[in-house]
């Protein structure tokens, strides 16, 4: 009896680790985001004789920092950048990198050592000196955070990309529709993209809490969204100095970091291992 | 269900019209390491409407390869391929496209022949769709007549490839392959992957549809049993090289080639003490590389009649008998038959599993 509900219990407990609490952390952080700055102060208001004052101070449930800002509006501001720019070039990122890798995976042959060339390069730089260079070169804003990222992880998308629609296309039911008299499109649309989509959202998934440190790197050293908007890679930034005195300035947005990337992680696993996310394992 | 494999087989009483004529068909790979391998080699036969030719042979004697090739899936390297009077090895890539609708190909397995998210439904509609046949009802009035022809529940129409059986699955393969009504239906080891009772059921399917819808089929197997069963000639392949085709009966009867010899005494019987059983030929050696095939004749190196002339000479496919061709130097003579008892599968016409309903 105790054998055999022990490792029922633990496998049950590690399945709700490994999928619930990362979605209801996400889920409420997301809600909090969005619905969140209607609520709590303004964001904006500065108090400098309120300064830096520590957590569940009046009015403040998280303190405010070096001007007097409400902490908790400020990183739930934070939130809404962080998770913009980790969905919206993660998207960009499906969207370009699957094309550029179906693309070379289907039509092999030069075209896809014309590309997978390109991306070669892209890749052989480091993703997050490259971010850097390219958010440098543009200017610092947050449509130019999204295109640094996007375009430095861009190269893995399309790896992926390539490497499923390789496979795909090897398998029975692609020759089929081709033996059927199907056209190029019928197949890359009906086919490919369809089995191509899960393993790419998968990584995708992964691949938001990368954007998202990427972001604020970007951010702490200056060259992402720039102030007074808020977003966490500045805000860590900004209560470095007062690491001594109000360590909660620099650790509240740290936190907020620490949990989202743990949570997407936890995620990206549990689906990684448990459902057949893949779509092609039979 | 009663099926007569021999009934079509019957010498019709006007010529009939050659639906599928290769000439010299050859099919050149070139392997990573720079070696060349010919796949099929100079396969010549003519298919008629309402026939089904088998292809036996060994693995990687390019029975598939062959097939594949006739429906330009690579297009051959030499040779020609004329279906209904047109020579497909020409035909641009447009029009052969639309071309495909008249020929299609059901795959050994059924499972990876079909995109495992789309239904039932959607695998069996794909061709209509493809070709813009109907419109949206009248292909799904064509569906659930293609699922009734092939016997299988239209409670299924809504599952996924993957929750259905191989069985299952392969009448789904053989209703997509008929959608179009083709000229030509190729089977590529479409039995092989199933259980023994299931084949049965598939190979009643198919000689019922052969039967009740005129088909003409290439139909490729391993098991001679099988292609007993549905063909009306056999060929016979060896490395890439047809060695000898003609009609099932005779050819099982009286094999003409050494190798058809070997291969028809390796078909087990249920009883091996009898009296009438062939004598089992034990072919010598292993198969060559098909990288290097021997000189002349391919199958030399392992036949006990070779000789000189042998390693000298390509024996060409001769008529030896009305509709029965060898590729031999020293056929072996009809007139000493082989002593064979009847082949188990004639016994079996009906009673080869039960009348397919799943």
């Amino acid at each position: 009896m105790l054998d055999s509900t022990v490792p029922s219990i633990r496998s049950r407990a590690r399945r709700l680790v490994g999928a619930r609490i990362p979605v209801v952390v996400l889920a409420v952080l997301t809600a909090a985001a969005m619905v969140g700055p209607l609520f709590a102060p303004d964001s904006g208001s500065q108090d400098l004789r309120n300064a830096r004052a520590g957590p569940l101070s009046p009015g403040h449930l998280l303190g405010t920092d070096g001007y007097g800002r409400d902490m908790l509006a400020r990183t739930l501001e934070g939130a809404r950048i962080s998770i913009f720019v980790g969905v919206a070039s993660v998207a960009l990122c499906l969207l370009i990198g699957g094309t550029l890798g179906i693309t070379a995976g289907y039509w092999k042959g030069r075209i896809d050592a014309g590309i997978m060339r390109v991306m070669d390069m892209v890749l052989a730089f480091p993703t997050l000196i490259l971010a850097l260079a390219i958010a440098a070169f543009l200017g610092p804003s947050l449509r130019n955070v999204v295109v640094a990222i996007s375009f430095s992880t861009l190269p893995h998308y399309a790896r992926l990309a390539r490497a499923t629609t390789m496979s795909i296309t090897q398998r029975d039911f692609v020759s089929s529709s081709a033996l059927l008299g199907a056209p190029h499109r019928h197949i890359l649309w009906r086919h490919i993209a369809p089995n191509t989509v899960s393993p790419l959202l998968t990584y995708a998934l992964l691949a938001i809490g990368m954007a998202i440190i990427v972001e604020a790197s970007l951010s702490f050293l200056g060259l992402g969204v720039q102030p007074p908007t808020p977003s966490w890679g500045s805000m860590i930034a900004e209560g470095r100095p007062h690491l001594q005195g109000a360590p909660h300035v620099a650790l509240v947005p740290g936190a907020f970091l620490f949990m989202v990337i743990l949570s997407l992680n936890l995620l990206a696993d549990s689906l990684r291992s448990g459902a057949p996310a893949a779509g092609l394992g039979r | 269900m009663t099926i007569s494999p021999g009934a079509a087989a019957s010498p019709p009483d006007t010529p009939p019209t050659p639906l599928l004529e290769t000439t010299g068909l050859t099919q050149t790979f070139r392997l990573p390491t720079g070696a060349e391998v010919q796949a099929v080699s100079d396969v010549s036969f003519v298919l008629h409407r309402g026939e089904t030719l088998g292809l036996v042979g060994e693995s990687g004697c390019g029975k598939s390869t062959t097939v594949r090739t006739i429906l330009q899936a690579p297009p051959p390297t030499a040779g020609t391929v004329t279906f209904g009077g047109i020579e497909l090895t020409t035909t641009p890539p447009r029009q052969l496209r639309r071309l495909r609708r008249r020929m299609q190909l059901v795959f050994q397995d059924p499972h990876a022949s079909m995109n495992p998210r789309w239904t039932v439904r959607d695998c069996i509609a794909e061709p209509l769709q493809v070709h813009r046949v109907g419109t949206s009802s009248s292909r799904n009035d064509r569906v659930h007549e293609l699922m009734d022809l092939v016997g299988l529940d239209e409670g299924y129409l809504t599952s996924r490839p993957g929750s259905l059986s191989g069985g299952q699955c392969q009448r789904v393969a053989i209703a997509r392959a008929l959608a179009l009504d083709p000229d030509l239906i190729c089977f590529d080891e479409a039995v092989s992957a199933l259980d023994v009772s299931i084949q049965a059921q598939i190979l009643n399917l198919i000689a019922r549809l052969r039967a009740d819808l005129e088909l003409t089929s290439i139909f490729i197997a391993h098991d001679l049993a099988v292609v007993k069963l549905v063909s009306d000639r056999i060929g016979v392949m060896y490395l890439g090289k047809l060695c000898e085709i003609g009609p099932a009966e005779s050819l099982y009867r009286s094999p003409r080639h050494p190798y058809t010899k070997a291969l028809l005494s390796a078909i087990p019987k249920p009883d091996p003490r009898h009296p009438d059983r062939l004598r089992r030929v034990n072919l010598r050696g292993e198969l060559p590389s098909p990288t290097d095939p021997p000189s002349g004749c391919r199958f030399r190196t392992r036949c006990d009649r070779a000789d000189e002339r042998c390693s000298l000479d390509v024996p060409p496919l001769q008529t030896i008998s009305p509709g029965h061709q060898v590729a031999c130097h020293y056929p072996l003579s009809a007139s000493a038959p082989v002593e064979m008892t009847p082949l188990p599968t004639r016994r079996a016409n009906g009673v080869v599993g039960q009348s397919p309903t799943r």
